[in-house]
């Protein structure tokens, strides 16, 4: 069916393979324009059909959950991009809500500033329009995300430490970012083990403890990804390391001891991510679950 | 759809980018945009069947409505299948 004015049109139609109807519009004036088409259209079609699932989900509320939106490589750390970014989450959210979607996954796991990525998402949602619109951002338990800010904050580096060399400023170098990071992590873990901030040491204690269910494996598992590389799979607990490799000549069990250094780097994340939702409760924003974050504005 | 827009590329040395900005110039900028909503099987049966009569509407947008098509002006072909 099509529907034609002197200035725009829509046409809605069912798709041939999928579980959806599809709405076509377009208008010779302006966006607004094109935007009162499309709702007035979506009542057209909702009101041709009162049992489709749109009006349905109006008349008791709840919010149908759609497919997710996934971002893999928002490269956040560069301001220009953080923003842009930021906008076009939360425009997207605000479209795909009124597609009665409003799911979308943001895997920042290499972000080092998603606290503010977070935060202009959520502000920039709230500001266009007053809508639940919910984005999900996971995190992975990655070293990663540790700032060396952070550790410096934490007096487990020195300033000088990092600025041992300097990055191109909207260009990310993974390849010389990674190991120039894992080396500050190397220094802060060296300083930990040494005595630096000694009142940490409780708190690292009781955390390798409460999390031993999970921690103990995987800071296992980074120790053996680092010493076999790709040999090691990536499926969960069960399937991080073979038995063989578990049991591996090569791999002397001394070297667990490495494993408490992956386990520090955890701790760090856990410490910041705390933070984060702190940050996130000021702003007003409540933070649902652990690792992921489900953010609501 | 590509062979389509190399070979316009290769015939005009213009890509359809640049005639589509001449378009828009010439008869100025249009908005376009597409939506999917999710419809059970009925549901597309039903939309799929519509009338024109269907639509009780006058206006779309503010503006008188020109036409209801269910069937393609030219051959009479089902407009939506």
């Amino acid at each position: 069916m099509k529907v034609v004015t002197a200035s725009g049109w829509f046409a809605a139609r069912p798709s041939g393979t999928e579980s959806i109807y599809k709405i076509y519009a377009e208008s010779f004036k302006d966006q607004s324009h094109l935007n009162a088409i499309v709702s007035q259209a979506e009542e057209i079609v909702a009101a041709l059909n009162s049992s489709s699932p749109r009006s349905d989900s109006r008349q008791d509320g709840n919010e149908r959950e759609g497919p997710a939106i996934e971002f893999s490589s928002v490269r956040a750390g560069i301001p220009r991009l953080r923003f842009a970014t930021a906008r076009h989450l939360a425009a997207l959210a605000l479209r795909y809500r009124r597609r009665g979607t409003s799911r979308v996954i943001l895997d920042r796991s290499s972000c080092p500033s998603w606290t503010k990525l977070v935060a202009d998402v959520a502000a920039r949602s709230h500001r266009l329009r007053q809508l639940a619109v919910s984005i999900v951002v996971v995190f992975r338990r990655n070293g990663l995300l540790i700032s060396p800010d952070w550790l410096i904050e934490d007096e487990l580096l020195r300033a000088s430490d990092c600025q041992a060399r300097t990055f191109p400023q909207y260009k990310i170098d993974y390849s010389a970012v990674i190991p120039f990071k894992h080396g500050l992590f190397e220094r802060a873990w060296a300083n930990f083990r040494a005595g630096a901030r000694a009142d940490l040491r409780p708190a690292y204690e009781q955390f390798r403890v409460d999390q031993a269910h999970w921690l103990e494996d995987y800071a296992l598992f980074r120790a053996l990804k680092i010493r076999f590389g790709a040999h090691i799979t990536l499926n969960g607990p069960q399937s991080w390391c073979s038995a063989k490799q578990r049991r591996s000549t090569r791999f002397d069990p001394s070297r667990r001891i490495k494993s408490t250094k992956y386990a520090s780097r955890s701790f760090c994340c856990s410490a910041k991510a705390n933070g984060l939702k702190a940050h996130a409760h000021r702003k007003g924003l409540s933070l649902i679950g652990d690792l992921p974050f489900f953010v609501f504005s | 759809m590509d062979l389509l827009a190399a070979e316009i590329t290769a015939r005009t040395d213009k890509d359809p980018g640049e005639h589509y900005r001449e378009l828009t110039a010439e008869f100025g900028k249009s908005y376009y945009t597409r939506i999917d909503a999710p419809a059970t099987p009925e549901q597309k049966a039903k939309l799929r069947e519509l009338s024109s009569e269907a639509v009780q509407a006058s206006t779309l947008a503010g503006e008188p409505i020109k036409a209801k098509l269910t069937h393609a002006p030219g051959n009479n072909a089902r407009s939506v299948a």
